[in-house]
């Protein structure tokens, strides 16, 4: 019994080592599989192979060592520059896989840098808080040299929690606008830009300063509360009280005559002053109605709603601690104050709406049995 | 004294070209070079399978990276296989470049719809367009242990693959070129 024919994989072994194993010689097959090999072998030996030219050969040879010299000078200069320590750690140009010898930056200088990005940074933002709460804060600090004080809270306040308290105590009088230069100083309180505003007709851009806040102009719609307006009221700050068509026109410059002029200037000089402070009055009635939507309809002390009395109480308990953190403390108590009126209202509209519902559908269920009935009356009738 | 003029005549063997080449040493590269290069041209050009400029620039790079690399010999191979298996990498390179651009030269010509007729082929025997047109882990193999008759073993070693697999992958190019001669299916 013949030993199995060896495997392809074995049959290549034998021949790339040139010694067929016996079964090979034996086997017809194997037999024929090995000159099939020699065959190819054969062919291979006499494919044709164009050998390179001589002119091609050297050009490449001096090329190699052209390549060759390079890559040697620049080994050599690395070596030297990195046991002269004049550069850090120089990868050798022939170390494909160093990393980047850019130079780094130093930790100590990275740190600076780092600090110093984050101290920009925090002034930036110290600045940009100051910018935005300053002027609020400026407005919000009552003078000494007001000497009114805020009307008492009235005392007929409403009974029901419906109510909701009016959004800012507003005087008889009305405010003035703030002046060009007043809108620059945004800092001065109202009274302040009253008495010292000349020029009542206001720039066109004035219609709303982005910072300009005074604690007394609306800033939402009327009939929500505005807690922010009880606290300066139980704090003692007077809102403005002077309109822009009010102010007095004696501030305008008067009529001037001088020595150039001739007999018929001087003699039309009060008629243009006259005419002047129509034009100026003119003027301020223009720009009235562009405050208006700030300054919002003019009320009376009589119509004022009920203040928070807790909200008042803190305030003053928390006065000590300055006027902001009372004010705050105010603020918080009327939030949660209005906030519980508010709840209560609510759950007193749905009680109120679910037992309508209720009436209405008993009303309903009684017209149609009443109907009900009739129609068994009228049927009976029939019968 | 005889004896040490007939040392200083002998030439000196690859291992210490190549230590020489490592030193820095330019005559040796150059012996090198001469010893070798005709190896080296005709593996790259059944390789690549062409005999034109290009086989001289891979020559050239092929011998670069020798230089380069001479440090990293491990003397565990012939000199001629361990430089096939360089010569093997830089072609394959070399060829994947340039389908990248055949690649890009077809999607030109068919945007601008100009009719490019291949020319034929430079190859007048049908076994080299049959080894052109094997797979490229069989012909490199192919060529390798069945032309250049380098030992399965050091084949295995410079192409980092297991003997077993030069044995497979010998075995099925032999079916694929009968089959290319014999005009049967494998």
């Amino acid at each position: 019994m013949s030993p199995p024919c060896p495997s392809p994989l074995v049959l290549e072994q034998c021949f790339a080592d040139g010694k067929p194993v016996a079964h090979i010689i034996e086997c017809a097959q194997c037999r024929k599989t090995w000159d099939a090999y020699v065959e190819m072998r054969r062919e291979l030996s006499t494919l044709e192979y164009e050998p390179p030219n001589d002119l091609a050969v050297r050009r490449v040879r001096a090329h190699i060592l052209q390549s060759f010299d390079i890559q040697a000078t620049t080994e050599a200069v690395s070596r030297e520059l990195s046991s002269s320590h004049l550069v850090g750690n120089v990868a050798p140009a022939s170390d494909r896989t160093a990393p980047d010898s850019a130079p780094r930056q130093a930790p100590g200088r990275r740190i600076v840098t780092y600090a110093s990005i984050a101290a920009i940074s925090a002034a930036l933002a110290v600045a940009a808080t100051l910018t935005i709460f300053a002027p609020l804060h400026a407005v919000q600090q009552p003078r000494s040299s007001v000497a009114t004080q805020p009307p008492p809270p009235p005392q007929n306040a409403p009974a029901s929690p419906l109510v909701v308290p009016r959004k800012a105590w507003r005087p008889d009088a009305t405010v003035t606008p703030p002046s060009p230069s007043a809108v620059a100083d945004k800092a001065l309180p109202f009274r302040a830009i009253a008495t010292t505003a000349r020029a009542v007709t206001p720039p066109r851009a004035l219609t709303r300063p982005s910072t300009f806040r005074p604690a007394t102009t609306p800033t939402t719609s009327p009939g929500t509360p505005t807690e922010y307006t009880y606290a300066t009221e139980s704090l003692g700050y007077e809102p403005p009280s002077v309109r822009p068509a009010q102010l007095p026109l004696t501030t305008l410059p008067e009529p001037t005559v001088s020595a150039s002029m001739t007999a018929s200037e001087v003699a039309s000089a009060p008629q243009r002053a006259t005419a002047n402070r129509s034009a100026s009055n003119q003027a301020a009635a223009m720009a009235e109605p562009a405050f208006a939507p700030i300054i919002g309809p003019v009320r009376t002390a009589s119509s004022l709603p009920t203040p928070a009395p807790e909200a008042t109480a803190i305030a003053k308990q928390a006065l000590p601690a300055g006027p902001s953190a009372a004010k705050a403390a105010a603020v918080r108590v009327t939030l949660t104050t209005v906030t519980e009126r508010s709840n209560r209202t609510t759950a007193k509209r749905i009680e109120r709406a679910t037992e309508q519902a209720a009436k209405k559908a008993n009303q309903k269920l009684e017209r149609a049995e009443r109907k009900h009935e009739r129609a068994l009356r009228r049927t009976k009738r029939e019968r | 004294m005889p004896q040490a003029a007939a040392k200083s005549a002998s030439p000196p063997s690859d291992m210490e070209l190549v230590t020489e080449v490592t030193n820095g040493d330019k005559r040796a590269l150059s012996a090198l070079f001469d010893r070798f290069h005709l190896d080296v041209y005709r593996f790259l050009a059944r390789y690549v399978g062409r005999n034109s400029a290009d086989i001289d620039d891979l020559v050239q790079q092929t011998f670069i990276e020798v230089a380069r690399s001479a440090a990293n010999f491990r003397r565990d191979s012939q000199l001629k296989t361990w430089m096939f298996g360089i010569a093997t990498n830089v072609a394959r390179r070399w060829l994947r470049q340039e389908a990248r651009s055949e690649r890009l030269k077809s999607d030109v010509a068919s945007q601008h719809a100009i009719a490019v007729v291949a020319a034929p082929a430079e190859r007048g025997s049908k076994i080299r367009s049959a080894i052109a047109a094997l797979p490229e882990e069989l012909r490199v193999t192919f060529i390798m242990c069945a032309i250049e008759e380098v030992s399965g073993a050091d084949a295995a070693a410079v192409l980092g693959i297991p003997i077993g697999t030069v044995w497979r992958r010998m075995h099925d190019a032999r079916k694929a070129l009968s089959a290319a001669l014999t005009g049967s299916p494998p």
